[in-house]
């Protein structure tokens, strides 16, 4: 299946990846799945140890999916699908 | 500088006087109170005026000698716990005077907003005209301004407002607050109005009224640096209207340091008022901390907390706030075309990645004391620079307008700095007007040969911001704010306004406690009195689902109360990203000395809220006031990850008045007031 990955904020500055299609055998993963596979890349270390860290769900990551977030959903048990959009915001403030 | 003639003259009566007044206009003057006129110890008032084309050679000496006359006889000292210091200036009479406040006010209030909103409430008796002389202009520093508490560099400047006829409370960083705080003075009370053009000049504990017809005209960066050339000093510190608070425009701003704005509710419209151009302090004062060491320790501790969190540490200073265009964008909250949706396809094209990538951010800078520095230097193929834009002015100025072009929006920021105006009701009413004239209510005719006022034009984007500035064309109506340029067509609900302030950048059909925010925030559309998106969106201090309305009253209560407590102590509302309520309790008791309990702190800030509501209360607001636009409410979100949703405000809005302890109608218990100790106001 392929995943639309989009990439934002210092994330995006420090790997110079924006968005890409990450294509995996199985038809669902767990989120968790798709960012151990998007850790693997250069600049977006930081995700391979969100995926590790087993109570990582209390990290203010923002970690999109169809553009709901996650931690409302099943954090990242949360099941993707073939062609969905999976959005990743480093912990971000402002207003 | 030799002494003679007059200035022996002038010498001899301020040596041996006891009380004096002065004033400074076409000539200067001089009121000595109890001169005694013979060795036999007879006294009597003494008036003295004399032309100010005497004055050029002697007028510094004079100050200066003033200056330490004034300093024996009043030991200015901010020291902690010493009295909150109110300086007063009539501009009417040129008449000042200095007030301490009463110490159990100073803690019931802690200072700043809470201190500025007493201080209202005993001038203001509810029907005064925002432009007319009898309303009030107030600069409040909080305890901890001036500090080396992490930002601790923040003031308010209080009023009430031009744009909505409540409590305008604006919020302002920079270097201006501290250097206040420093001349000895906490509050600046400006009251009256000027015959001529004048600038207030403040050092340590004393004041001068100057004039300013030769700075009358100049926008924000001419008046700063003729100001500090005049002064002939770099380090003095600057607040300051442009062509837009001299001509009234409703949504006008005060900027300090060049770049920095008390911006929201047209604080700048009330100054110009005044004939007021500027505000220049410059003081040698530091605040004393209660204990230092047990402070310095305190301090220690909170910065560091703020430099390894990841949001204040990390994502702030490198991306500053425009980190949330696509944050907000993704979430489908990021208003776009007068709020007609949710979703801005153009996102890419001015998010604050793209500032950096196309190489426009410079460098990040901070305010006083902040090591978050989240401000941007910026410039621009153009030859232009300046700071910004930031995520609500490159909102308001971009997706807001339909607008996709990065340069356009960071020129209209700019010229918005310049003039002197507030991004969010600049760009809310730009919107507004493309929207009417989409619609067919403004006619071609009356853009009096301007560009067609279309989303999305960045030509339109600049011109009417300008006009807007400058009151000229049909910017005269623009600058009437949203509310009533879109009445004036029978199109009100085209405002996507709150208390006739407008909306900054959150869709609130995405984000329901940020809908009830909205709608309750006592300056009207505001974002940062209860900033619902950190829990909502960002998942700071925890995460809320945004489309739940259950328990979203408790939680905009707290994060109301909180807020007024972060703004009176005069820090910047950021550091809620990384510190709790422990934390601003420690630094506030650590620093005055005070013994505050949580629930009293707390309490304090509840009291200041349900002070600004009973001052709306006084200045004719009700209930049906308390709600959002049409739009928000009933028509549903059109597109993305928030489409089919509006925000169910009923839901919500019942529960917060009951938790805040108000009747049906929005008021204050008599329980409530008791429990507040605000039964008398
Ligand atoms: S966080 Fe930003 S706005 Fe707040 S004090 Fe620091 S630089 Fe100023």
């Amino acid at each position: 299946m392929a995943v639309e990955c989009k990439i934002f904020g210092t994330l995006r500055l420090a790997s110079g990846i924006d968005r890409l299609l990450l294509d995996i055998p199985e038809k669902s993963v767990p989120l968790r799945r798709i960012l151990e596979e998007l850790g693997q890349r250069k600049g977006l270390d930081e995700l391979k140890k969100l995926a590790q860290n087993r109570n990582g769900e209390s990290l203010p990551f923002i970690l999109l999916l169809q553009g709901k977030n996650v931690f409302d959903l099943d954090g990242l048990e949360t099941v993707v699908k073939d062609g969905q959009r999976v959005s990743i915001f480093p912990p971000s403030g402002g207003g | 500088m030799g002494v003679s003639g007059k200035t022996k003259f002038l010498l001899l009566f301020l040596r041996i006087s006891t009380k004096w007044q002065m004033s400074i206009r076409e000539e200067i003057s001089f009121i000595f109170k109890n001169v005694p006129l013979s060795n036999k110890g007879k006294r009597r008032p003494c008036y003295l005026s004399l032309p100010t084309v005497y004055l050029d050679e002697w007028r510094l000496f004079i100050y200066k000698l003033i200056a330490t006359l004034n300093r024996q006889r009043q030991e200015v000292k901010a020291v902690a716990l010493a009295k909150i210091r109110i300086l007063n200036v009539d501009l009417s009479t040129g008449g000042t005077n200095i007030q301490e406040l009463d110490e159990k006010i100073s803690k019931r209030y802690i200072g700043g907003r809470g201190v500025g909103t007493y201080l209202l409430s005993t001038i203001l008796k509810g029907d005064e005209d925002p432009l007319s002389p009898e309303n009030p202009l107030l600069f409040a520093t909080g305890p901890l301004t001036g500090t080396t508490a992490p930002t601790g560099g923040r003031y308010m400047v209080l009023c009430k407002s031009p744009l909505t006829g409540l409590v305008a409370c604006s919020n302002s960083g920079g270097q201006f607050g501290s250097e206040l705080r420093r001349t000895g003075f906490d509050v600046i009370c400006i009251t009256g109005r000027s015959d001529s053009a004048v600038y207030l000049y403040v050092t340590d504990g004393l004041v001068e009224i100057r004039g300013a017809a030769h700075l009358w005209g100049l926008d924000t960066h001419e008046t700063t640096d003729s100001l500090k050339e005049e002064i002939g000093s770099d380090s003095v510190k600057i607040a300051c209207i442009g062509p837009a608070g001299e001509k009234k425009v409703r949504f006008a701003c005060i900027i300090n340091d060049k770049h920095r704005a008390a911006g929201r509710s047209g604080v700048g419209a009330v100054m110009g008022s005044k004939n007021l151009k500027a505000v220049v302090v410059k003081g040698s004062h530091r605040p004393e901390p209660h204990n230092r060491d047990r402070f310095m320790e305190i301090v220690k501790k909170r910065l560091e907390i703020l430099k390894s969190n990841p949001v204040t540490g990390q994502g702030l200073p490198s991306l500053g706030t425009k980190v949330l265009d696509n944050i907000i964008n993704e979430h489908g909250a990021y208003p776009t075309r007068n709020f007609q949706t949710g979703v801005f396809e153009h996102t890419d094209e001015v998010c604050g990645e793209a500032l950096v990538e196309k190489g426009y951010l410079k460098k990040n800078r901070g305010c006083y004391a902040c090591p978050i520095k989240c401000a941007r230097v910026t410039s621009l193929p153009t030859g232009n620079k300046g700071e910004g834009p930031e995520y609500e002015s490159g909102w308001a100025l971009g997706a807001a307008v339909g607008v996709e072009d990065l340069i356009a929006i960071t020129e209209a920021n700019y010229l918005c700095n310049l003039l002197g105006m507030d991004t969010i009701s600049c760009g809310m009413t730009l919107a507004c007007a493309m929207e009417l004239y989409e619609k067919g209510y403004i006619k071609k005719d009356e853009l009096d040969g301007g560009p067609a006022l279309r989303f999305g034009s960045s030509e339109a984007l600049v011109f009417y911001t300008r006009q807007m500035g400058v009151k000229e064309g049909l910017g005269k109506r623009l600058a009437e704010g949203s509310l009533r340029l879109a009445k004036s067509y029978g199109a009100s609900e085209l405002s996507m306004s709150v208390k006739g302030q407008e909306l900054p950048a959150y869709d609130p059909r995405g984000v329901q406690g940020q809908g009830l925010s909205y709608a309750t925030s006592n300056r009207g559309g505001c974002h940062v009195r209860a900033y619902m998106i950190a829990p909502e969106v960002l998942g700071i201090p925890e995460k809320l689902d945004p489309q739940a309305t259950e328990g979203k009253a408790q939680w905009v209560k707290i994060f109301q109360d909180l807020t007024a407590v972060i703004d009176s102590m005069g820090m910047c509302l950021f550091t809620s990203f990384a510190l709790g309520a422990e934390d601003y309790l420690d630094i506030l008791n650590g620093f005055t000395g005070h013994d505050y309990t949580m629930e009293e702190m707390m309490e304090c800030g509840e009291r200041i809220w349900n002070l600004e509501r009973l001052l709306n209360i006084r200045f004719g607001l009700t209930a049906d006031m308390d709600t959002l636009p049409r739009r928000l409410l009933h028509e549903a979100m059109p597109q993305g990850p928030q489409k089919g949703h509006t925000v169910r405000l009923s839901e919500m809005l019942p529960e917060y008045y009951k938790i805040r302890g108000w009747d049906n109608d929005g008021i204050p218990s008599s329980k409530t007031l008791e429990r507040l100790d605000l039964k008398t106001v």
